[in-house]
C-alpha cells in the first residue's frame, strides 16, 4: 500500500482510496449507491442539493459526500437511520416547491428526482401551502423550459462555465426566490449549449424539437456516430418505430467524453424533410418523371459508359467508406478517372506530397498532454465544437499553450498564448518566414521545391515567441507509439506523441495556398520535431483518401500513375456521376458548379437531398439513404475507423448508396461486385490498406527534382474574399433541420458579409448601411453587412454552403462592395 | 361369436365432456379402457414466460385466466408470492375480504363443477340449478370489481378497493313489474356484505335441493360409486391435493395445516372422505360447500364490525389513492413510476400456495431484482390429478371415464396455462 | 332399517323426491331476466367499452402522459403525440384495440386526469373487423354521448378509489 492510499469503511465494507478522492467518487467505484442531484463527474463541486448526506462517525452533522474529501480510518453509513433521515428530508424539501408536472413532463421514466424520490424519499409529503412558480425564459429552438421544475442543482451554470466557457446561464435571486436563467433574455448560442438537456436531473431543460412526443421507454436505443464533424463522436439514435426520435450522447471518454456538440445532437431533424428524394426520377422531354430503380439503374449505365474519358464524378466526403469504395471501383471500372471528394479544396496541386490521409497526427485524448499546439487557421469553435473542447481543456488545465494564427477571429474560449489574425496571404507569409528562421536557426538548406518561396520570406516580429518554442524542439521529445492492430477494428491509431503539435484547421483547405501551407507546416514540424496534422474537413475526408476516392490514388492509398495527366474536378467533362453532392452548397465555387452542370451532355446524381441544380440539370436521380438509414464505416481525425449500423429502414424507395453501387457494378458487368454485406466490403478495404502506423511526413517526400511550390500571388490589391464553410451547411441533413437552422448562426444569422469596420469606411461605406452588394467575377449577391473587428483588413469573410452565396464564385478571391 | 378387437380413439379435443381442450387418446377393449393417454397443450398460452416481459403487476390478469372458473383463487396464490418477497404486510381488512372472496371462489367453483359433473353424467337440470347461485356470485364479484368473471381485484398488499355500500338494482321493465322488481331487489337494498349475508342465509337451501337430486339418487350412485378409486397413499405419492386428496382419505388441508390470510381465525370444518371413489370427492364438495358459507358468514360480521384499510401502505409497491395523487407530490411521482416501471422485488425466490376450489395452488416465483420476475412457474392443481388420469381409469369403462375427468374437476386453463 | 330402505329402493323413493322437487320449479316463478329486452342490474365499478372524457369546458382531458400505454398488459393502446399549437401537450393517435384489451381496468386506474374510462356498455357490435380499433375520434364521441352515465358511476365509486 503505497503512501497515496488509503483505507477507510462505507457500510462497514473496507474500501481502499487515494488520498484527496471524495467519498461519493470511492462509493461510486464501489458500487454503493449514494443519491445526488447537483454532483456530477465532469463538473465542479457545489454541494447545494444536499442529497449525498451521508452519515460519518465522529461527525456530528451528516455530511455531503460529494465534498468530503476520505480520511484514513473514516467509518461512513450511507443507510443508517441518521443517513436515510437527512435523504427523506432533502427529497422532501425538494419537492416542496416542484410542480405535479410528471404527466406532462418529457422527463418522466427517466427523472432522477423520480427515482430518487421513490428509492430515497418519505413517500407522502406534510406540504399544504402553495407552491411557487417561476416564468419560462425563450432559451431557444433547442432547448425547452419549464423553469418550475428546476430544483436549482446549478449544474446547467456549472457547465457553461467550466465546459462551454460561456456561461449563458446563471442564478439570480436567492432562497425561494432564487431563478435559473439569462440575466439578459437571449437565445443560448454556445455549440455545445444543449448538453444541458442530458445534465438537468428534472424536466426544467429539455429537447424542444421532440418534446412532448415520447416517453423514454418506448424508444429503443441504437449506437451510432456523430456524422457532421470529423470526429465522429459517440452517440445513441433512440428510435421509435421508423423515425429517429432524439439522439443522445454515447460515452466515450477517448472522443466525445460524454458531450455531443449541438449540431450532431439535432441534425436528425432534418431526416423527414420535404426535400427528400423517395423515388428514382427520370427526365424525359424536359420533364421529370418517377420511374422505377430498373429503368433508373439502366440509364445511369448508359451515362457511365458513354464517354467515360470524359466524364466526371463528384464524391461526398461525408459518404461511409463503403459507398466511397465501391463508388471508386465502379467508376474505375468503367474507365472514369476524373473521380474527386474534395470539392471544396481549390488548391489541389503537388499531390505527390501529400499525407495518406488528413489526420491530426495524435489522438484526441494525447492533446491534453501536449506542451505547444501551433494552431494555422480559423479556431474550431464553430465548425467542431468537441475539438474546440480538447483544446480548452488542455489550455486550461493541463497548461498547453495554444499560438493561434488565424485569418479571422473565431473568438476561442481558452487561454492562448498568442493570438494573430491575419490576412489570408499573409498567413501564407508568416508561416513561410517562420519556417525559414527555424531552417536558418538551424543551419538546415531549404528544400529545393521551396527554396523560392522561403528565398523571400521574412520572420515576422510577433512569430520570435513562437520560433524560440519551436527551437526547443528535440528529437527524444516525439515518441512513435506502436501500432493497436488492424486499422479495420475500432482502435486508437499510432501516431506521434509529442510535445509539440503543429495543426491545420479544416476551414483552410479552402485557401487558395494549402499545398504551399500544408508543404512549409510539414517542414516546420520535421526540423522541430513537432507532430503535425491537418483536421479534416468532414465526417469521412480520412477515409475517402482511404478508399481511393481521389484521383491521384488507389483504394488503399497507393498512388495511381495517371495522376498527373487528369484535370481537377471543376474542369468541364461532358457526362458527370455525382454522388450525395450540392452543387451550389457543397462545393468552392458553387456557380461554376452549376455552369458544369448545365454545359454537361448528361448528369445522373445519387443523392437524398437533390438541390436546385440536380433539379434543374441532372437527368437521373436515384435516391440514397441518409444518416441512421445505413450502415457505414468513417475515418475520423484521429485515423480511427467507426462503424456504425443502420438504426431506421430508408423512406420510399430510397436504398443505401452502397447498394445501388453494388447493383450497378453487377449490372455493368465487373467483376468482384456480388458482395453481401458492408462488413465485408470493409474488410476487403482493410486488407488493400496500410497497417497503422506514424504517418509519414511529406516533408520526407520532398526531392530536389520536384515541381517548385509557386509563389503566392499578391492578393492585397484589392478586397479579397475568404470563405469559411457555414457550421451548419455542412451537409444535407443539418442544412434542413429546421431547428437548427433557427438557431443565430443558422442559415439566416449565418448569411452576412463580415467586413472590419475601417474596411467598411475605406470602401466608402456609410456607417448606418447594413447590407451591401458583393459583387465577384461578374455576380452579385445583396447580404447583410456585419461590421466585425476581427476581419483583418483587407478581407471579407462570406460564408459557404448557403443559399445566399450559392450564386458566387470561388472560396478565395478578388471581390467589389457597394 | 364376434371377436373383440382393441383399438384406440381420440375423446376430444373437441367433445362436450372433454372439459376443456383434451384430447384422450383411449385404448380400449371393447367397452373397456386398457389405457388412457391425455395429450395436453391445446390451451397454452404462454403465461408463464409472458410474463417474464411484463411489471409484476400486470401479470395479476394472467392470473385471473388460468382457472378460468376461480379467478380469485389463483390471484391470491400469485399476489401471495409478490408479498412473500417483498415482505409486505396485508391489513386485516383485507385478509377478511380475501378469505369472503376466496370462499365465494371456492363455492363458484363448485357449482360449476357440480354442474358439469351432472351434466357429463347425464343429469341436466344440476346444470341449471347450479348457474342460477352462480349469477348472484357473480354479481358480487361485479360489485367489487367491475367484472363478472375476470376480477383483477387482488393487489400485492391487499385488495384493490373496498366493499361497495351499495348493490346495483334491477329496474321494473316491460317483463317485470314493479313489485316483481322489488321482490328480486329484496337482498340488493343494503350493501354488499348484506348481500351476501342473504345469500349465506339461503344457500344450505340450495345446498339440499342439489343433494336432493343428486346424493340418494340410484343413477347417480351406479354412475359414481367405486369408480376411479385412489388409494390415501397412492393419492399422496401421486401429487393429488385439495378435494381428491381428502376424498382419498387423507385430512390435509392448507387453510389449517398452514394458515394464511385470516383462515386461522376462523372456524371451519375439513370434510374427509373414505373410499376413494368418485362418490366420496362429490360428498367432500357438497360439504365444502356448506363450510364455504359458514366462513363466509363469519367474515361478513367481522367486515361489518371492522371498518379500515384494504390497501397497505408501502410507497413504492402500493399506488396512493387518487385524490392523493391529485395534490401530493410524492404520491404523484410514486403513481407515476408505478403505473410506467412498476416496483422492483428483491433478488430471492419464494414458493407459495394457497388452497384453491381444485387443490394446491401453488406460485413459484424467482426474481433476479428486476421489476419483471425472472421465473415464474404456477403449479396447477390439476396438472397431477389428470396425469393420474391414466392410473384411475384401467379397467374402467368408457363412460366411467367421463366420470373420472368430471371428478377431477379438470380446468384446461391451469393444466395449458 | 332393512325393510323401509327396500320399499324406498323398490318405489324409486329418492327419485320422486327429485323430481318433486324438479316438478316444484317448473311451476315456479322463473328467474330469467329477458335480456335484451331487460338487463341484470351492473355496478358503477363495471369495466366495459372504453371512452376519452372532456372537462366541463369541453376540453379534452388526455394530456398524452402514455401511462396508460405502459401499464396495458395487453398493449392493447397505441398512442402518438404532439404539442398542439396552444402549447398544451396533446394526443395526435389515441388507439385501443379491442381485440386485444382484457378489460381489466388498469389504464382507468393509471389516468392521472380521469380521461380514459370503461363505461358501463358491453353490449356493441362492430360491422367490419378495422372497427375494433377505436380511434380517438371514436372514443371521444363515445365518452361524449354517455358523460352523464359515466359521471354518475365515478361519482358513486369515487370514495373508494
Amino acid at each position: 500500500m503505497t503512501e497515496d492510499v488509503i483505507e477507510l469503511s462505507i457500510n462497514d465494507r473496507v474500501c481502499r482510496a487515494r488520498k484527496g478522492e471524495l467519498l461519493i467518487e470511492v462509493a461510486d467505484r464501489e458500487g454503493i449507491a449514494i443519491p445526488r442531484f447537483c454532483y456530477h463527474k465532469k463538473l465542479a463541486i457545489a454541494a447545494n442539493c444536499r442529497m449525498c448526506l451521508v452519515e460519518v462517525e465522529k461527525s456530528q452533522k451528516p455530511l455531503p459526500a460529494c465534498a468530503t474529501p476520505v480520511m484514513a480510518g473514516m467509518k461512513v453509513y450511507t443507510a443508517s437511520p441518521k443517513a436515510r433521515a437527512a435523504q427523506k428530508a432533502t427529497m422532501e424539501f425538494l419537492l416542496i416547491n416542484h410542480p405535479l408536472d410528471c404527466p406532462v413532463c418529457d422527463q418522466g421514466g427517466e427523472c432522477e428526482l423520480q427515482d430518487v424520490a421513490q428509492g430515497y424519499g418519505a413517500g407522502l409529503s406534510h406540504y399544504r401551502e402553495a407552491k411557487r412558480a417561476v416564468c419560462n425564459e425563450d432559451l431557444g429552438p433547442l432547448i425547452a423550459t419549464e423553469m418550475t421544475r428546476c430544483i436549482h442543482c446549478t449544474r446547467c451554470v456549472r457547465f457553461g462555465s467550466e465546459i462551454a466557457g460561456l456561461r449563458e446561464l446563471g442564478a439570480t435571486g436567492r432562497s425561494e426566490f432564487m431563478r435559473i436563467g439569462t440575466f439578459v433574455a437571449h437565445t443560448l448560442a454556445h455549440e455545445l449549449s444543449a448538453n444541458v438537456i442530458d445534465l438537468c436531473p428534472v424536466g426544467a431543460l429539455t429537447a424542444k424539437p421532440s418534446k412532448d412526443r415520447y416517453r423514454p421507454w418506448e424508444l429503443r436505443a441504437q449506437p451510432g456516430l456523430g456524422l457532421h464533424d470529423s470526429l465522429g463522436s459517440h452517440l445513441y439514435w433512440h428510435t421509435l418505430g421508423a423515425e429517429v426520435m432524439r439522439v443522445v450522447p454515447r460515452a466515450c471518454e477517448a472522443i466525445n467524453e460524454i458531450w455531443l456538440s449541438d449540431r450532431d445532437r439535432f441534425a436528425y431533424t432534418g431526416l423527414h424533410s420535404a426535400e427528400r428524394l423517395h423515388h428514382p426520377m427520370i427526365r424525359r422531354q424536359g420533364e421529370w418523371q418517377r420511374c422505377d430503380w430498373d429503368t433508373a439503374l439502366e440509364a445511369t449505365l448508359e451515362i457511365l459508359r458513354a464517354e467515360p474519358a470524359q466524364s466526371q464524378a463528384w464524391l461526398s466526403p461525408q459518404q461511409p467508406l463503403e459507398s466511397l469504395y465501391l463508388a471508386q471501383k465502379l467508376l474505375r471500372g468503367m474507365g472514369i478517372e476524373r473521380l474527386e471528394h474534395r470539392l471544396s479544396q481549390t488548391d489541389l496541386r503537388h499531390p505527390e506530397h501529400e499525407a495518406p490521409y488528413p489526420s491530426l497526427g495524435m489522438a484526441l485524448d494525447d492533446i491534453a498532454g501536449l506542451e505547444q499546439l501551433l494552431w494555422l487557421g480559423p479556431g474550431p469553435r464553430q465548425d467542431q465544437p468537441l475539438l474546440h473542447h480538447r483544446l480548452r481543456q488542455a489550455a486550461l488545465h493541463h497548461d498547453t499553450q495554444i499560438w493561434l494564427l488565424e485569418t479571422y477571429n473565431t473568438q476561442p474560449l481558452h487561454p492562448l498564448a498568442a493570438h494573430h489574425i491575419v490576412h489570408p496571404s499573409g498567413l501564407v507569409e508568416r508561416l513561410a518566414g517562420l519556417t525559414r528562421a527555424l531552417l536558418d536557426a538551424q543551419g538546415v538548406a531549404y528544400p529545393a521545391a521551396l527554396a523560392e518561396v522561403l528565398g523571400r520570406a521574412v520572420l515576422h516580429k510577433d512569430d520570435e515567441a513562437v520560433l524560440a518554442v519551436l527551437c526547443l524542439g528535440a528529437p527524444e521529445r516525439r515518441v512513435a507509439l506502436g501500432s493497436s492492430g488492424d486499422p479495420s477494428m475500432d482502435s486508437k491509431p499510432a501516431e506521434y506523441n509529442s510535445a509539440l503539435l503543429i495543426l491545420l484547421s479544416s476551414q483552410l483547405t479552402l485557401h487558395p495556398d494549402y499545398s504551399l501551407l500544408r508543404a512549409l507546416a510539414s517542414v516546420l514540424a520535421e526540423h522541430s520535431h513537432s507532430a503535425w496534422g491537418e483536421v479534416p474537413s468532414h465526417a469521412n475526408s480520412a477515409g475517402a483518401y482511404l478508399a481511393g476516392a481521389v484521383r491521384h490514388r488507389q483504394a488503399g492509398g497507393a498512388a495511381r500513375p495517371c495522376a498527373s495527366e487528369t484535370a481537377g474536378w471543376e474542369a468541364p467533362a461532358k457526362r458527370y456521376f455525382i454522388l450525395d453532392v450540392e452543387p451550389e452548397r457543397d462545393t468552392a465555387y458553387p456557380a461554376l458548379a452549376r455552369q458544369r452542370l448545365r454545359e454537361a451532355r448528361s448528369v445522373v446524381a445519387l443523392s437524398a437531398y437533390p438541390s436546385q441544380a440536380l433539379w434543374d440539370h441532372a437527368d437521373v436521380l436515384l435516391p440514397i439513404a441518409v444518416g441512421p438509414e445505413s450502415s457505414g464505416t468513417w475515418v475520423n481525425a484521429e485515423g480511427r475507423w467507426q462503424s456504425m449500423a443502420g438504426a431506421i429502414p430508408p423512406p420510399g424507395e430510397a436504398r443505401p448508396a452502397w447498394k445501388v453501387l453494388r447493383v450497378l457494378g453487377t449490372l455493368a458487368g465487373l467483376a468482384n461486385f456480388d458482395y453481401h454485406s458492408p462488413q465485408q466490403l470493409r474488410e476487403e478495404l482493410a486488407a488493400l490498406c496500410p497497417p497503422p502506423g506514424p504517418r509519414p511526413n511529406p516533408y520526407l517526400l520532398l526531392n530536389a527534382t520536384d515541381t517548385p511550390y509557386a509563389c503566392p500571388a499578391d492578393t492585397r490589391r484589392g478586397l479579397w474574399r475568404q470563405s469559411y464553410r457555414a457550421p451548419l451547411g455542412s451537409d444535407g441533413m443539418v442544412r434542413r433541420a429546421a431547428p437548427l437552422q433557427a438557431l443565430p448562426y443558422g442559415e439566416a444569422g449565418v448569411s452576412v458579409a463580415r467586413l472590419h469596420p475601417d474596411e467598411a469606411k475605406h470602401h466608402g461605406i456609410p456607417a448606418s448601411q447594413t447590407r451591401i452588394e458583393v459583387r465577384q467575377d461578374g455576380m452579385v449577391v445583396d447580404l447583410t453587412l456585419q461590421r466585425d473587428p476581427g476581419v483583418p483588413l483587407g478581407s471579407i469573410v462570406l460564408p459557404l454552403g448557403v443559399k445566399a452565396t450559392a450564386a458566387l464564385g470561388p472560396a478565395y478571391g478578388l471581390v467589389d462592395v457597394r | 361369436m364376434p371377436e373383440i378387437r382393441s383399438y384406440t380413439m381420440n375423446f376430444g379435443p373437441q367433445h362436450p365432456s372433454a372439459h376443456g381442450v383434451l384430447r384422450l387418446v383411449l385404448e380400449m377393449e371393447g367397452e373397456v379402457v386398457v389405457r388412457a393417454d391425455p395429450h395436453i397443450g391445446l390451451l397454452h398460452r404462454g403465461t408463464e414466460k409472458l410474463a417474464e416481459s411484463k411489471p409484476y403487476n400486470q401479470s395479476i390478469g394472467y392470473m385471473d385466466r388460468l382457472d378460468y372458473v376461480s379467478m380469485l383463487s389463483n390471484e391470491h396464490g400469485y399476489v401471495r408470492a409478490l408479498e412473500a418477497l417483498a415482505g409486505l404486510a396485508v391489513p386485516e381488512r383485507a385478509q377478511y375480504i380475501r378469505v369472503l372472496f376466496d370462499e365465494i371462489t371456492r363455492i363458484l367453483n363448485h357449482l360449476l363443477w357440480i354442474g358439469a359433473h351432472a351434466l357429463d353424467i347425464g343429469a341436466m337440470s344440476m346444470f341449471l340449478y347450479a348457474f342460477r347461485e352462480r349469477e348472484d356470485l357473480m354479481d358480487c364479484y361485479e360489485a367489487v370489481s367491475g367484472a363478472r368473471l375476470h376480477a383483477s381485484y387482488y393487489r400485492p398488499g391487499g385488495v384493490y378497493r373496498d366493499l361497495p355500500d351499495q348493490m346495483p338494482q334491477y329496474q321494473p321493465s316491460r317483463w317485470t313489474s314493479e313489485k316483481q322488481a322489488k321482490q328480486r331487489n329484496a337482498a340488493r337494498e343494503g350493501s354488499l356484505l348484506d348481500f351476501i349475508e342473504d345469500f349465506t342465509q339461503r344457500f344450505p337451501g340450495c345446498v339440499d335441493e342439489y343433494e336432493t337430486l343428486l346424493t340418494d339418487n340410484r343413477i347417480w350412485k351406479q354412475r359414481t360409486v367405486g369408480i376411479g378409486v385412489v388409494s390415501p397413499e397412492r393419492a399422496v405419492a401421486l401429487g393429488f391435493s385439495g378435494p381428491m386428496l381428502r376424498g382419498s382419505g387423507v385430512a390435509w388441508d392448507l387453510r389449517r395445516t398452514q394458515p394464511y390470510a385470516a383462515y386461522a381465525a376462523l372456524d371451519f370444518e375439513i370434510p374427509v372422505g373414505q373410499q376413494g371413489d368418485c362418490y366420496d370427492r362429490y360428498l367432500v364438495r357438497v360439504a365444502e360447500m356448506r363450510e364455504s358459507n359458514r366462513i363466509m358468514r363469519q367474515c361478513v360480521d367481522w367486515l361489518r364490525a371492522h371498518p379500515g384499510p384494504v390497501l397497505a401502505q408501502a410507497p413504492g409497491l402500493t399506488p396512493p389513492d387518487r385524490e392523493t395523487m391529485k395534490t401530493d407530490m410524492e404520491a404523484m411521482i410514486n403513481h407515476f413510476k408505478l403505473f410506467s416501471e412498476g416496483y422492483c422485488l428483491p433478488e430471492g425466490e419464494v414458493y407459495t400456495a394457497v388452497e384453491h376450489p381444485k387443490g394446491e395452488f401453488g406460485v413459484y416465483l424467482l426474481s433476479d431484482g428486476a421489476n419483471k420476475p425472472y421465473r415464474l412457474k404456477i403449479r396447477a392443481p390439476g396438472f397431477p390429478h389428470l396425469a393420474a388420469l391414466d392410473e384411475m381409469a384401467r379397467g374402467h369403462l368408457l363412460a366411467d371415464v367421463v366420470a373420472i375427468i368430471g371428478t377431477q374437476d379438470i380446468v384446461f386453463g391451469e393444466i395449458d396455462r | 332399517m332393512h325393510i323401509r330402505h327396500f320399499f324406498k329402493s323398490f318405489l324409486l323413493w329418492e327419485l320422486f323426491q327429485g323430481l318433486r322437487l324438479t316438478g316444484r320449479y317448473l311451476f315456479a316463478r322463473k328467474i330469467t331476466v329477458q335480456y335484451p329486452e331487460e338487463s341484470t342490474p351492473l355496478s358503477p365499478r363495471f369495466r366495459g367499452r372504453h371512452a376519452l372524457r372532456r372537462y366541463p369546458n369541453g376540453e379534452e382531458r388526455c394530456i398524452a402522459c402514455k401511462l396508460c400505454e405502459a401499464v396495458c398488459p395487453a398493449l392493447a393502446i397505441t398512442i402518438e403525440s404532439t404539442t398542439r399549437d396552444d402549447g398544451t401537450r396533446r394526443t395526435t393517435r389515441y388507439d385501443i384495440d379491442l381485440f386485444k384489451c382484457i378489460y381489466c381496468g388498469f389504464c382507468e386506474e393509471a389516468c392521472p386526469v380521469d380521461s380514459i374510462v370503461e363505461t358501463q356498455v358491453f353490449a356493441y357490435d362492430f360491422k367490419q373487423r378495422q372497427d375494433a380499433i377505436q380511434t380517438k375520434a371514436m372514443l371521444l364521441a363515445y365518452g361524449d354521448e354517455h358523460e352523464t352515465a359515466i359521471q354518475h358511476a365515478r361519482t358513486l365509486d369515487a370514495p373508494y378509489r
